[in-house]
């Protein structure tokens, strides 16, 4: 049998002490549940729960022309942000297609950016092939650097004065524990998600901090619910370069008033004259659990794809996101979810839940 | 084909105007590209009284046209013109790298 080659996260020993059953997404092994999924999406859903997210990357970028390329480079308004603040904006091509989303965060004297998973080293070279003499020093953070997220919407109240209290879009260089964290809070489609970058060597003792505070740990289970529950876009299934930020539905991170950007005439053409293709699209089923890249079919017309699959505690059924044609994606829309074998109901439903 | 980077004349002279008005006698005019703009890469032009150490400089009609080096891989080939009168565009980069170049014409993709 061949060695295993999955990249572990810097608490993989952690989360295996802690009983942890691990999962492997996207070659990372990462916890599937600590103990029940359903505690862990109750907690992120109505309170507040614990995710290890350092399995995304992370750059951290100097120079005084820093924040001027990354705004002539991504579809949200950043030359006006200040230490302090940050901001979720999409990297587009020329033809406004999705290289990534990424989180970026004015501190003092650098921005950090959060990547998805595995795609630091591509927004990198992204940056590095538009810098022309550029004052910009960008610096690849992800080994050396952990990532813990508090998800859900009372954060504050989970956890009384273990953290300083942001607003969304909100960033802080702090100490927690004893240990220096960067801490940005966003609000990405109604989820409220606290991010705290440290070390990666300190990560542990904040971990245990967060727990003993209060904190349940969730896994990727009941982080899928949630993720599918509000619509979420995740690199690899929603995200990349097949897609715009339109048809993913990120139009909370595109500014149409900023100016031109890479990308910009034809994200405004698409808006302007209604030319948006697909949505990305809730379907609920009844019938089992739709298979990733099943088909979607309206009186034996193809209109989508699937793309994820999870359970949705609020639905009480399956809930997949999946990209449906445009004037197929109404809320109650009947479609069938088609694979080579086997075909079943589905009917969109209004994200988020 | 040769792989430089040209000027017009009518280009040229255009330039040497602007800079006598800002009463410059020795100085380039600096042709580049920065990142940005609708189709990615955005066409940058200034008079530049100094010559950086990374620069190729290229004399023509009476000017010297100072290109750093790595704007120097996505210009080679282009021709720098002016177009004026009421519908002129004033300088326009005629650039054969350029696959497509956004509606207003300052930026392109290669």
């Amino acid at each position: 049998m061949g060695k295993s080659t999955h990249k572990v996260l810097p608490l993989a020993t952690t989360h295996e002490r802690a009983g942890a059953f691990l999962t492997s997404v996207d070659g990372w092994q990462l916890p599937a549940r600590y103990s029940d999924a359903q505690l862990e999406y109750s907690d992120g859903k109505y309170k507040a729960a614990l995710i290890d997210k350092s399995q995304t990357g992370r750059v951290r970028i100097t120079g005084n022309d820093a924040l001027d390329l990354l705004n002539r480079l991504s579809t949200n308004k950043l030359d006006n942000l200040k230490p302090g603040e940050c901001a979720q904006t999409i990297l587009t091509s020329n033809k406004g297609r999705i290289i990534d989303l990424l989180l970026v965060s004015q501190m003092d004297d650098s921005i950090t950016i959060v990547t998805s998973p595995d795609t630091a080293t591509k927004v990198i070279d992204w940056i590095d092939f538009y810098t022309f003499g550029e004052d910009i020093k960008v610096e690849d953070i992800s080994q050396e650097t952990a990532l813990l997220s508090i998800v859900g919407p009372e954060p504050y109240a989970s956890i009384d004065n273990v953290i300083p209290t942001l607003d969304p879009d909100q960033n802080i260089k702090t100490v927690v524990s004893g240990i220096e964290v960067e801490i940005f809070r966003t609000n990405l489609l109604g989820l409220s998600n606290i991010s705290i970058l440290s070390d990666a060597s300190k990560v542990s003792g904040l971990w245990e901090y967060f727990i003993n505070a209060g904190l349940r740990p969730m896994g990727e289970e009941a982080s899928e619910m949630l993720r599918l529950e509000h619509g979420i876009p995740r690199y690899g299934r929603e995200l990349g370069e097949a897609f715009n930020p339109l048809e993913a539905g990120l139009i909370s991170c595109i500014n149409f008033e900023k100016g031109c950007y890479t990308g910009q005439e034809v994200v405004l053409r698409l808006k302007t004259y209604n030319k948006i293709q697909k949505h990305l699209s809730g379907i609920v089923t009844k019938e089992g659990k739709p298979a990733i890249g099943a088909r979607l079919e309206i009186d034996g017309k193809d209109v989508g794809h699937i793309t994820s699959v999870a359970p949705s505690p609020v639905l009480g059924e399956n809930l997949a996101l999946g990209y449906v044609k445009s004037g197929y994606c109404e809320p109650d829309q009947k479609l069938v979810i088609r694979t080579k074998t086997e075909s079943s109901q589905g009917r969109v439903v209004q994200l988020p839940l | 084909m040769p792989l430089t980077i040209s000027v017009s004349e009518k280009a040229a002279n255009k330039a040497i105007d602007f800079a006598k008005k800002e009463n410059l006698e020795d100085f380039g005019l600096r042709v580049g590209v920065k990142g940005g703009g609708c189709s990615g890469l955005t066409y940058t032009l200034s008079i530049d009284p100094e010559i950086r150490s990374d620069d190729k400089v290229i004399e023509e009609n009476g000017i010297k046209l100072l290109v750093d080096r790595k704007s120097y891989v996505f210009l080679a080939g282009t021709i720098l013109e002016y177009e004026d009168g009421l519908n002129g565009k004033g300088f326009v980069f005629n650039n054969p790298n350029a696959k497509t170049s956004c509606g207003c014409g300052t930026s392109f993709s290669v």
